[in-house]
This record gives structure tokens, C-alpha cells and sequence, in this order.
């Protein structure tokens, strides 16, 4: 596709603002680019640096050589260890060790054929199609941002930068792996007793199940031992967003004593210090609590400039079909960064890799471009850890285009609601294979 | 499967088929030739087609002896051999069909084409459900494989109709002995994932079947058992 007139305005104009940005700006450059180049083998051909090794990253860098072996590709990420989100509640309850949930990225590059550097991208110079990482620059023939989320306290009303900070480090959300969980953990075991608040977020969220099941995790600990305690999950939707049924009888069947579900409940703030949820229908306190904040894409798609600034959540400017920039086919966005209406889970961002693998793959073979298909999403939610059982919920998604080519996708979930030992062990051979195959 | 070792494969059907011009009119295309194994049952016995029973999912090892493949006896007026069917990589072949009456004895490799999930000694996620719906499939007669919903279809060369499978499985090629009428696998058809098979599966294969065991190739004959009694849980969805 060729830059339309007005697309390679828009992009001269960013162009022109960054320039004209304030001496501080530049001065702030400065300090993060690094001058030297990055330790790296000299490409053997076009190379693609895929920026961030979560479930995207890691599937993209696979795919991508997959598809076409001359790629040289580098995988940028700033952990030194993959941590699970997905199966993360069941490590909560015991279910299974950490080692589960950890891979190593050396694994993944020396299996899959491409190379993994531990930086942290700082800078993106696109006219240069250089990348700027904490080890040095690299520059690229295709970039894939594949960043995930970000949390915006600001967005759930708490305006005092101390109190977003004393929120994140007292009342982590454990929704992007590492020491969050860990404090998760420690929190559950060390509770005795009282009110646990969770939070779903408005509008898309990252794992649109995972709230829901992990309040079902910790009020199955709290019914097993027998503590005075309950979980209150103050949901910003007007009902339970996926799962519907299975999770209103679960809730209903298995834990009437230990769940207060309470949907429509707006956030208008929280004090962390008196650990009060300030809402529009009232305020409701706790003794400890891990809050789920409105979901925003990483901040780096900000500091890029390829974030949407019309977009609520701080999104992705990219062609919905084909996940490029709007006026750059260099350069990608995918996973639960980009701003389409799919689900934010690590088996569309799996599905989803196949197909944009494909797109650029095509597009430096200067061919056709490949038709679009849905990403998949079946997931299996655990209900209850003793016995261990799961439901699952599928989605997918059909693409719509109206006369004004304006591009939708509309999620069609489907539920099952029995539950069964049968779906727990199938969830974990779900995230085994999955491991397997970014790792293997 | 590359494109090279695919073309070369219709070469050795090309080379098989003008050594035996009887065989053209019956050989498929896109078949890779591979050892003439017989089946046989518990005590050594040849199977026949008769002796199996309608919807039972039997298991049996092959072209390896690490990898293991289905054996089912479909109802019958449901199989559609020939139809064509298509890899990843865009190569068409038609499907070699089943064997005995109404080729209602067909066989495929039991490794799911999207993630390798397959049957082991402890747990079976995917399989063949008859008499009974797959909750994920809505239907029964098909093959499903609960890891991630992949549905294929046993009665069209296990061609998939649901889920993120990107390939059929891959087809086992059957033939019935001319002397014993008992059944033989010669050969396979489709997908070949068995390279990252053994890649993926390395340690598991080396715990249950024993140090670089599951690699070779299997030679004379190879053991049919049923679902129920090769793995200790079969996982239903
Ligand atoms: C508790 C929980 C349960 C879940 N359960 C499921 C489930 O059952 N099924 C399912 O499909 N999904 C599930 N998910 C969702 C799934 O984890 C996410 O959707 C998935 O991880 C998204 O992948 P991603 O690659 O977009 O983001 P991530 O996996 O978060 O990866 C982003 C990566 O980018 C790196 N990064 C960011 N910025 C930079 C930078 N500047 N430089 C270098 N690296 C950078 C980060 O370190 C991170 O590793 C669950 C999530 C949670 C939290
Ligand atoms: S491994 Fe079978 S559906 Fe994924």
C-alpha cells in the first residue's frame, strides 16, 4: 500500500512537532539514546526487531522466521525470565509450582531460530528505522511493537501522583506477571479475615475472564479455610463480561458466602490510606484489596508516537486489518496493545501472530496481501480449586465493513456453564502447549 | 512439510507407480511411501476390519514408535474418500480413503496439527466421540481435541471444521493383506509435523518410551489397543 496524501501529511506533521518540541524534550533524548550500536550478529537479511517478548512478541518472532527463514530477527525484552499471566491464579491457590509459569527466554530465541537481546526500546527514530534500547541501537527493516498494557490510576480518578504510587506498590493489580503476583500470594496467605476487594476495569481489559476467576480462586481458599472473609468484586460492567452464566452459578452455587458481586459500580476514586473505593453508588472499604485500573496500551507506544491520542485508552494508531501504523508498513503493532475490540488474552495474541507473521512476510516479498481470519479465544476459566474445576468460554470474531469502510469487529461469546475436573486439566494442557510452543 | 521433500515425495509415488502400472489407478498423490507395517492385536493376531468395533477409539504407533495414531471403524455411507484436502503450505492432495467395506476403516495420526496435544499414557485430550456430542464441537462423529478446540472430521481425511488447527491430521494410509486380509499401514499423507513433534516432546517421549526409542521407525508390526486401556484418563469436551 502506498502512503496516501493525506496519510504522509499527517505523518510530516507529527514530524514537524517533534522537531519543534521544547530544548527539555531534546535534552531528554538525548540522555536515553544510545550513541553505540547494539552487540548483535550483522543481519543475514531483512531484519524485523520485535519489541517485547510477552505472548505476542515471543509468537511474532517465532512466526515471523517461520514464515520467512531469511528474516534476521531480534527479539527486545527488558525481563531476563517469561512469567505466565495466563494460569498465574491457579499458582495463586497452589495449584501448581512457579516453575510452570517461567520460561526462558534463551530457550525461546536458540529454539526458534532468532536472537533475544535483554534491553529495555527507549526511542524510535522512524525515518532512520532505527531502534534505541538500553544496549544500543539497532536499525530495522520491520518493527514489531508488541508492548501490552499499561495501568491508568489516573483514569480511575485518583489524581495525587503519590497516591497512584502508594496504590500500584500497597494494592497491585497482578494483571502484568512478576512481583505483583508474588505480593499477591504473600497477601492471600497472610490474610485472616475480613473484606478482599477486586476490580474489573472499564471498557477492554486485559483477559476478560481473569477477574472473575480469580475472585473464584480466592473465595475457594477463603471457603476451604473457613475464614470470616469474603471477596467484594466491584465490576465498572453492568454484568459479568464473559461467562456469564457459568460464573453467576458458580457464584451463586459455590460461594454465596464469600462473594459479594456487585456490577455498574463506577469508580470515582480510592483513598489508599483509608483504604476506601470512593463509587458513585457508595464507598466501600477494605482490609486488603488488589485493584484492577483502567487498562491503557504500554506507555512506550506514547514515547514512540504511534499511540491513537483520540483513543480512550491510549491505544494504537494501526490499520485494523493489517496491524501497520497508519502511514508506515514498517512498523506493527500487536497484542494487547492494539485498539480492535478483541479480547486481551495470550491466545489471541498467539492466533493473531500467525496472521500478521504472514502480512509482513508478504509485504517484504513485495506480494499479496493475505486475507484476514479471526484470532481464536477459547479459554478455561477455573471455578474452584478443591477439586479443581474450570468452565470455558470461546469467542470470535467476525469483521465488518460498511459502506463508509469503516472497520468493526464484533465479539461474539459463547459460554458453557458446567464445570469439571475434565476442563481444569484441559486448561493446563491449553497453557502447556502454548509454552511448548513458544519455548520448544 | 517443505515444498522440496514434498515434491520428492510425488516423485517416489511417480517412481512406485511406473515400477507397478497396476498401482495407478488406486495410488494417491501426495503419499509418502513408508514401511509396510502390520497391525496386530494383544496376542499377535492380524486385525480385521470386522473384528473392530464401530466408534471405538484404538491406538496404534506409526510411522514411529513414539508417534501414535488413531484406528477407527466409522458407521458406514459417511466416508468421503478422495476428497481434497490442504497442508499449510498450500499442497493439495485428495485423500486416500479407508479400507474394508465401504472404506469405513480409517486412520490418522493422533497429534493435533495446531499444538502437537496427543494421546500419552496418562491422558488423552484428543479423540474420536461417537454415540456422544463433543460439548466444544456440538456434534459427535468427530475428532476433537480439547487443548484448544480444534474439530476435525474422520469421515472427510480428519479435515478440520472447527478451531485454530491449521492442517488436517495427518492421514495413515491403509491397505488390506491380499493373504491374511489383515490390516497394514504403508504409508503416510499430508502434514508431517513429526520433526518438531520429536523436538517438542523430547523429554516427555524419553519417559515414556525410554532413551531415543520413539524415534525409530517402526518395522513388522505394531500393536493395536484401545483408547481406554493405552491411557490411565480420557479427557472428554
Ligand atoms: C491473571 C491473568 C490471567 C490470564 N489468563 C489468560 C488465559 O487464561 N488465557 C489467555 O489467553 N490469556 C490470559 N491472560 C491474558 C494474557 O496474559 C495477555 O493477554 C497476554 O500476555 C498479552 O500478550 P502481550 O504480548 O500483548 O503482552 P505481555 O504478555 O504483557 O508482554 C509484553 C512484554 O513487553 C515487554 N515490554 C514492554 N515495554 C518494553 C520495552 N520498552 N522494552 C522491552 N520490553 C518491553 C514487557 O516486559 C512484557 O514482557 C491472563 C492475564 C492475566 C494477568
Ligand atoms: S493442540 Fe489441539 S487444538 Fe491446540
Amino acid at each position: 500500500m502506498k502512503l496516501s496524501r493525506r496519510e504522509f501529511l499527517a505523518t510530516s506533521a507529527a514530524g514537524a512537532t517533534i522537531g519543534a518540541m521544547g530544548r527539555s524534550g531534546a535534552v531528554m533524548a538525548q540522555a536515553v539514546r544510545s550513541p553505540r550500536r547494539a552487540e548483535l550478529p550483522r543481519p543475514r537479511g531483512p531484519r524485523v526487531v520485535v519489541v517485547g517478548g510477552g505472548w505476542s512478541g515471543l509468537s511474532m518472532a517465532k512466526y515471523l522466521k517461520q514464515e520467512k527463514p531469511d528474516f534476521d530477527v531480534v527479539l527486545v525484552e527488558r525481563r531476563a525470565m517469561f512469567m505466565s499471566c495466563p494460569m498465574s491464579n491457579l499458582w495463586l491457590a497452589g495449584l501448581i509450582e512457579l516453575e510452570f509459569l517461567v520460561h526462558s527466554y534463551l530457550d525461546a530465541a536458540r529454539n526458534n531460530g532468532y536472537l533475544y537481546l535483554n534491553a529495555t526500546a527507549t526511542e524510535l527514530d522512524r525515518h532512520r528505522r532505527r531502534l534505541y534500547t538500553s544496549e544500543g541501537f539497532i536499525d530495522y527493516d520491520y518493527l514489531v511493537v508488541a508492548p501490552g498494557i499499561g495501568y491508568d490510576y489516573a483514569a480511575m480518578g485518583v489524581k495525587d501522583p503519590a497516591d497512584r504510587a502508594r496504590l500500584a506498590q500497597d494494592y497491585p493489580a497482578a494483571f502484568r506477571p512478576g512481583s505483583e503476583h508474588l505480593t499477591l500470594k504473600r497477601k492471600l496467605e497472610d490474610f485472616d479475615g475480613g473484606t478482599f476487594v477486586l476490580t474489573v476495569p472499564p471498557g477492554s481489559y486485559r483477559c476478560p475472564t481473569a477477574p472473575y476467576e480469580r475472585a473464584c480462586v480466592i473465595a475457594s481458599l477463603f471457603k476451604r479455610d473457613r475464614l470470616k472473609a469474603k471477596v467484594v468484586l466491584l465490576d465498572a460492567h453492568a454484568d459479568i463480561v464473559v461467562g456469564r452464566h457459568g460464573f453467576h452459578e458458580v457464584f451463586r452455587r459455590l460461594y454465596a458466602d464469600y462473594i459479594e458481586y456487585v456490577p455498574g459500580f463506577e469508580i470515582e476514586t480510592l483513598d489508599p490510606g483509608r483504604k476506601r473505593v470512593v463509587g458513585g453508588v457508595g464507598d466501600v472499604d477494605f482490609d486488603d484489596a488488589a485493584i484492577y485500573p483502567p487498562v491503557r496500551g504500554a506507555e512506550v507506544l506514547e514515547r514512540f508516537g504511534l499511540m491513537d491520542p483520540a483513543d480512550p485508552q491510549k491505544e494504537a494508531r494501526i490499520d485494523p486489518l493489517r496491524y501497520h501504523l497508519l502511514g508506515d508498513e514498517r512498523v506493527y503493532v500487536t497484542g494487547d496493545s492494539r485498539p480492535m475490540p478483541i479480547a486481551k488474552t495470550g491466545y489471541t495474541a498467539n492466533s493473531e501472530a500467525r496472521y500478521v507473521a504472514k502480512v509482513i512476510a508478504h509485504h517484504a516479498e513485495g506480494s499479496d496481501f493475505t486475507p484476514w481470519y479471526s484470532p481464536e479465544a477459547l479459554c478455561y476459566a477455573t471455578v474452584s480449586t478443591h477439586p479443581h474445576q474450570a468452565i470455558s468460554v470461546f469467542a470470535h470474531y467476525i469483521y465488518r465493513q460498511n459502506e463508509r469502510e469503516v472497520v468493526t469487529y464484533t465479539a461474539r461469546p459463547d459460554v458453557d456453564d458446567h464445570w469439571d475436573h475434565a476442563k481444569a486439566l484441559s486448561g493446563l494442557e491449553w497453557a502447556r502447549a502454548f509454552y511448548r510452543e513458544m519455548f520448544d | 512439510m517443505k515444498r522440496r521433500t514434498f515434491i520428492k515425495l510425488c516423485t517416489s509415488v511417480t517412481a512406485a507407480i511406473a515400477a507397478n502400472p497396476r498401482l495407478l489407478a488406486a495410488a494417491p498423490t501426495g503419499v509418502t511411501a513408508r514401511n509396510r507395517v502390520k497391525l496386530v492385536d494383544a496376542k499377535g493376531a492380524p486385525v480385521h476390519p470386522d473384528g473392530l468395533a464401530v466408534g471405538q477409539n484404538y491406538i496404534f504407533h506409526y510411522p514411529f514408535q513414539g508417534t501414535p495414531c488413531f484406528l477407527l471403524r466409522l458407521p458406514a455411507g459417511k466416508v468421503k474418500a478422495g476428497i481434497p484436502l490442504k497442508t499449510e503450505k498450500g499442497e493439495v492432495y485428495p485423500w486416500a480413503g479407508g479400507v474394508g467395506k465401504g472404506g469405513t476403516v480409517v486412520a490418522f495420526s493422533a497429534i493435533c496439527t495446531h499444538l502437537m496435544t496427543h494421546p500419552t499414557d496418562k491422558l488423552a485430550f484428543i479423540h474420536y466421540y461417537h454415540g456422544k456430542d463433543s460439548e466444544l464441537a456440538g456434534r459427535s462423529d468427530v475428532i476433537t481435541c480439547c487443548a484448544h478446540g480444534s474439530v476435525f472430521d474422520p469421515a472427510a481425511g480428519a479435515k478440520v471444521i472447527a478451531g485454530p488447527a491449521p492442517q488436517p491430521l495427518t492421514a495413515i494410509v491403509l491397505e488390506l493383506d491380499a493373504k491374511d486380509g489383515g490390516l497394514y499401514a504403508v504409508g503416510t499423507q499430508g502434514a508431517d509435523i513429526y520433526h518438531q513433534f520429536f523436538r517438542a516432546f523430547k523429554r516427555e517421549l524419553r519417559k515414556q518410551f525410554g532413551r531415543r526409542v520413539a524415534k525409530r521407525e517402526v518395522e513388522g508390526t505394531t500393536t493395536l489397543v484401545p483408547l481406554e486401556e493405552y491411557t490411565k484418563q480420557r479427557i472428554d469436551c
